[in-house]
């Protein structure tokens, strides 16, 4: 029914970007290296690298400048975000735990297609029973209290980013939420009464 | 034979259509089983696939493992509607799916995948970036420059910062 024939006869790549047997160790000196490494085009490699695990992004953004500037890219974090939105093995649940030792506290990420429960940081000088959480990311941000301190940290789950924010006054009476303002990219951590903090997207984390 | 086969049906699949690689050779498969291509799809419709589909972009060998891929998934959109009708079962299909690409190379990979891209066949996309994507998960930075032909341009001090920044991804 079909005609097969397994000899190729012609590439139908441009010749910049065909790969010939051995030739995989060439290195392309002058051409900017986004497009060397188009074997397959920008918009696929896309596709390809939003299959990856946040940890293979995070280690091939040292590949070179282009992929660096790919994998970081707001657009690039959109996708990611709406891709694991879709797939129902993203981790849902985020909980803050004590240490053995009560003087840190551990952040960990649970799924519940994944049995076991992730590791991501440990925050140091924390009372984890004295710590709380946003209930919900906010672009993929949480919101942490240290009641101790009193301290507020911003992390990013899925860098596994934190940064302590700025101190500020009356912190122990307010409520605090995160919010973003979708037309300037900041993001706000408003403890109700007053605006305290504005913090740039990824700036400090 | 264009024309014969434009006539010719099937109980199951209707009419059949041409596809023609770039290197000239002729594929011969049912609309329904070309249709998973939403290009070819839209042609279908548009009337205009009877004297053979021109695929300038696609090589016969490349060809050859669509048409596989596309007989062997048309029964997914016939099952939908009536499972009595489904040509294999879903471990076959995985089985088949995981067959088709284990045993490629990166270069036969990414052929593969523009294919499946310029037809727009998302579920052949998905799975060939999937594939390649695998492939990659486990590589370090420098393998990766080696697999893409990528020349590391960061300064030691960029390079050190970036890897710095995540430092628990490059934890083994």
């Amino acid at each position: 029914m079909m005609q097969q024939d397994s000899k190729r006869k012609r590439s139908v790549l441009p010749e910049t970007a065909t790969l010939a047997p051995g030739s995989k160790r060439r290195r392309r000196k002058s051409v900017p290296s986004r497009h060397a490494a188009a074997m397959l085009p920008d918009e696929l490699l896309t596709e390809v690298c939003l299959r990856l695990p946040v940890k293979s992004i995070l280690r091939f953004r040292a590949a070179c400048r282009s992929w660096d500037a790919m994998l970081s890219s707001e657009e690039f974090g959109q996708l990611y975000a709406a891709r694991a939105e879709e797939m129902s093995s993203a981790p849902k649940l985020l909980f803050v735990s004590p240490t053995a030792n009560f003087n840190s506290t551990a952040v960990y990420k649970c799924s519940p297609s994944k049995p076991t429960d992730d590791l991501l940081l440990t925050l140091d000088d924390v009372r984890g029973n004295y710590v709380e959480v946003t209930p919900a990311p906010c672009h993929g941000l949480s919101l942490l209290y240290d009641g101790i301190a009193p301290a507020y940290y911003v992390m990013n789950a899925t860098t596994r980013a934190v940064t302590r924010l700025p101190p500020f006054r009356d912190v122990a009476f307010a409520t605090a939420g995160l919010g973003c303002d979708a037309r300037t990219k900041k993001y706000k951590m408003d403890p109700i009464t007053t605006l305290c903090g504005i913090w740039s997207a990824f700036g400090g984390a | 034979m264009a024309a014969a086969a434009a006539e010719a049906t099937t109980d199951g699949g209707g009419k059949m259509i041409i596809l023609i690689s770039a290197d000239g050779k002729r594929f011969e498969v049912t609309e329904a089983v070309a249709s998973q291509s939403q290009l070819i799809s839209n042609m279908i419709e548009d009337d205009c696939t009877e004297n053979g589909v021109r695929l300038p972009n696609v090589d016969g060998d490349i060809l050859t493992m669509v048409v596989d891929y596309c007989n062997m998934h048309a029964g997914d959109a016939a099952a939908a509607g009536d499972t009595m009708k489904a040509s294999s079962t879903e471990e076959e299909l995985k089985k088949f799916d995981a067959e088709l690409v284990q045993a490629l190379e990166n270069p036969v990979l990414f052929k593969l995948i523009l294919a499946a891209n310029f037809l727009n066949i998302k579920s052949l996309l998905d799975m060939t970036c999937q594939r390649v994507a695998d492939m990659m998960s486990g590589k370090t930075p420098e393998q990766m420059r080696e697999t893409f032909s990528i020349e590391n341009d960061f300064t030691p001090e960029e390079e050190a910062a970036i890897r710095q920044e995540n430092a628990w991804a490059f934890d083994d």
